[in-house]
């Protein structure tokens, strides 16, 4: 008999009722000593493989990772629209970009280190907790139960390969169509030093991985932020906003040697690689206070959320 | 501990800020049980749940699954089956899809899931390939009470089970939680509606402003033994020719009703007595003592 509620479609079927009952008469449950029930080991939730399937099937991540491989051929195009004088051998770093490939590389990464890349390294790390609060499914995966420093520490730690890989994926891409467009010249930098193709491919992977690691301090404050509210959006926004602002008041030279504690003021000191004689104190500067910045957000994160009610 | 209860609550107190949301309560649940927890919206019965699974903790007091102490991811809550105010889905995702990321994240074999039979409760349908994000309220609860069941969990926790479900939906969710209680498993489910619990619970706790104000089987409570209540014209006159009687015991009177426990004398001949004393009977009946409470309780409220 199935006279029940058949006009919307959903309805369980007395015989699935039946087998359901069946199946969970003869399944007897094994039990481990520690309570858990037989299969269960803390180690084994949310596994990275697991927790990079959720986030990778996720729009935000397809569209971060699509732009920066998108963006260097945005590049290639406003140049080829507008004005450009290949073989500048002087000016600033958007007017040597055409000079060779790892040129239009030191470009790509100049215009978005503002703002683009500390963006999504803050998009990967703030969202990651909020959107489970926002979504609700924070509590199912508590009562899993994923151990709370774990559902942290997995997070964080796919959060740091999506960042990792737009961050890699925007010099490498960029590089490609460089090649293409612009040859594999030397790299000039705005003092007039001229580095050969091949040394410059260190300097950017060097450049990269600097990038890489300076922007730990985003990733750190921006986890805080996502343990700490409901809407992705804040935790996101937020970050975003503190390093709108330390750049801010990076502007204002009056602050002088107070500048050095802010946390962006090393964020380019990367571009000294591109030089014949590299001066690395800058980048040994911008290593140690991204380390400890992100140290600091980052125990604080697990602190809050160890001991955090989870309400929504 | 293998014959410890299902759930043991004992002096269980939080405080938010000012507010105690749940004020010192105890009670067990025994394997087996469909045990219902009743009462009106804000008694703290949600946060009474959250603390079960390890999603708050405590100001005083603990709580004891199969024997073990809940604490944040304590290993028990892996015989929890769980849907605590709303289902948390990934929306961008199919129901399919949430059901199997679910499990992955939880590590355990995927034979142990039993998702076609979970799915099959769940009885979307070609519903189950669509995005989560579309389906409607009810569905999403139909899906989320089977995400509660993979794995078949030797404690299913639900709040509100039947919240947006229509009543032929309803009446098929009693008898899904009635017959996987009968396989020696427990499930515990909170409600707002006595009928609801009347109908589908064996055992029931009545919670108010974070205090338990009844407990007990339900039969039992719903219609004490013995204990009939009578509406009468007269009830002064009718306590009176009612205690006459040897044996009746607790007479009361309550507005136009009156309560007494008849102790073997039968209903009818009460009322025969009570008419030949001059009053008026309008209605008999036995006393039901969970409505009593639950009314009283609500009438508060609103």
């Amino acid at each position: 008999m199935n006279d029940t509620n058949s006009s919307s479609g959903v309805h369980t079927d007395p015989a699935a009722l039946q087998e359901l009952s069946d199946l969970a008469s003869h399944e007897r449950t094994e039990v481990g000593p520690d309570g858990a029930v037989a299969g269960y080991r803390a180690d084994r939730t949310l596994r990275l493989g697991v927790e990079l399937k959720r986030q990778l099937k996720r729009r935000r991540t397809q569209l971060v990772l699509g732009f920066v491989v998108l963006l260097p051929f945005i590049l290639v195009v406003a140049f080829e629209i507008g004005q450009s004088n290949p073989n500048a051998r002087s000016g600033g770093f958007v007017d040597l970009a055409t000079a060779s490939a790892p040129n239009f590389v030191v470009l790509a990464l100049f215009v978005s280190g503002t703002f683009l890349l500390p963006m999504i390294v803050a998009l990967f790390f703030g969202d990651t907790v909020a959107s489970e609060s926002s979504w609700s499914s924070l509590k199912y995966l508590l009562a899993i139960p994923v151990p709370r420093h774990r559902v942290l520490r997995q997070k964080a730690i796919v959060s740091g390969l999506l960042s990792a890989a737009a961050l890699v994926l925007l010099p490498l891409v960029s590089l490609l169509v460089g090649v293409i467009w612009y040859g594999t010249g030397d790299a000039i930098s705005p003092t007039g030093d001229s580095v050969t193709f091949g040394q410059s491919m260190l300097a950017l992977v060097l450049s990269t991985v600097y990038i890489v690691v300076q922007l730990a301090w985003v990733a750190g404050l921006a986890l805080l932020l996502s343990v700490s509210v409901e809407a992705p959006l804040g935790a996101v926004g937020g970050a975003v906003l503190v390093a709108i602002l330390s750049q801010i008041l990076d502007q204002i030279t009056a602050l002088q040697g107070l500048r050095n504690y802010l946390p962006t003021h090393y964020s380019f000191a990367w571009i000294d690689l591109i030089s014949t004689d590299v001066d690395w104190s800058n980048m040994a500067g911008g290593v140690l206070s991204s380390l400890i910045y992100s140290t600091v957000f980052l125990l604080l994160a697990g602190r809050r959320f160890a001991h955090k009610d989870i309400t929504s | 501990m293998a014959d410890a209860p299902a759930v043991a609550v004992r002096d269980l107190r939080v405080r938010f800020g000012d507010v105690e949301a749940v004020a010192g309560i105890s009670f067990a649940v025994e394997r087996g049980e469909v045990f219902g927890l009743l009462g009106p919206n804000g008694a703290g019965k949600t946060t009474t749940l959250r603390m079960l699974m390890g999603l708050i903790t405590p100001t005083e007091g603990e709580i004891r699954v199969f024997g073990h102490r809940i604490t944040p991811g304590a290993p028990v809550l892996s015989r929890i089956g769980s849907f605590v105010e709303g289902s948390g889905f990934l929306p961008h995702l199919s129901g399919r899809t949430n059901l199997e990321l679910y499990w992955a994240a939880t590590g355990r074999p995927a034979e142990k899931a039993h998702f076609a039979e979970a799915l099959e409760i769940a009885g979307l349908g070609d519903a189950v390939e669509r995005r989560v994000k579309n389906y409607s309220q009810g569905m999403r609860q139909r899906l989320a009470i089977a995400q509660a069941m993979l794995g078949l969990p030797e404690l299913m926790v639900l709040d509100e089970p039947t919240n947006g479900l229509d009543p032929p939906q309803i009446h098929q969710m009693r008898e899904v939680l009635q017959r996987y209680a009968a396989t020696g498993r427990t499930v515990v489910v909170s409600s707002h509606l006595l009928a609801e619990v009347e109908q589908t619970c064996s055992h029931v706790v009545v919670m108010h402003r974070g205090t338990l104000v009844a407990s007990g089987e339900v039969s039992e409570l719903a219609a004490a033994s013995g204990e009939a209540t009578f509406r009468v014209g007269d009830p002064a006159a009718a306590a009176a020719a009612l205690k006459a009687f040897d044996g009746v015991t607790e007479v009361a009177v309550e507005g136009e009703l009156v309560h007494a426990n008849l102790d073997g004398l039968p209903r009818a001949e009460a009322v025969a007595a009570l008419v030949r004393a001059g009053v008026a009977v309008e209605q008999a009946g036995p006393r039901r003592r969970l409505e009593d409470t639950f009314l009283q309780l609500v009438g508060e409220n609103s």
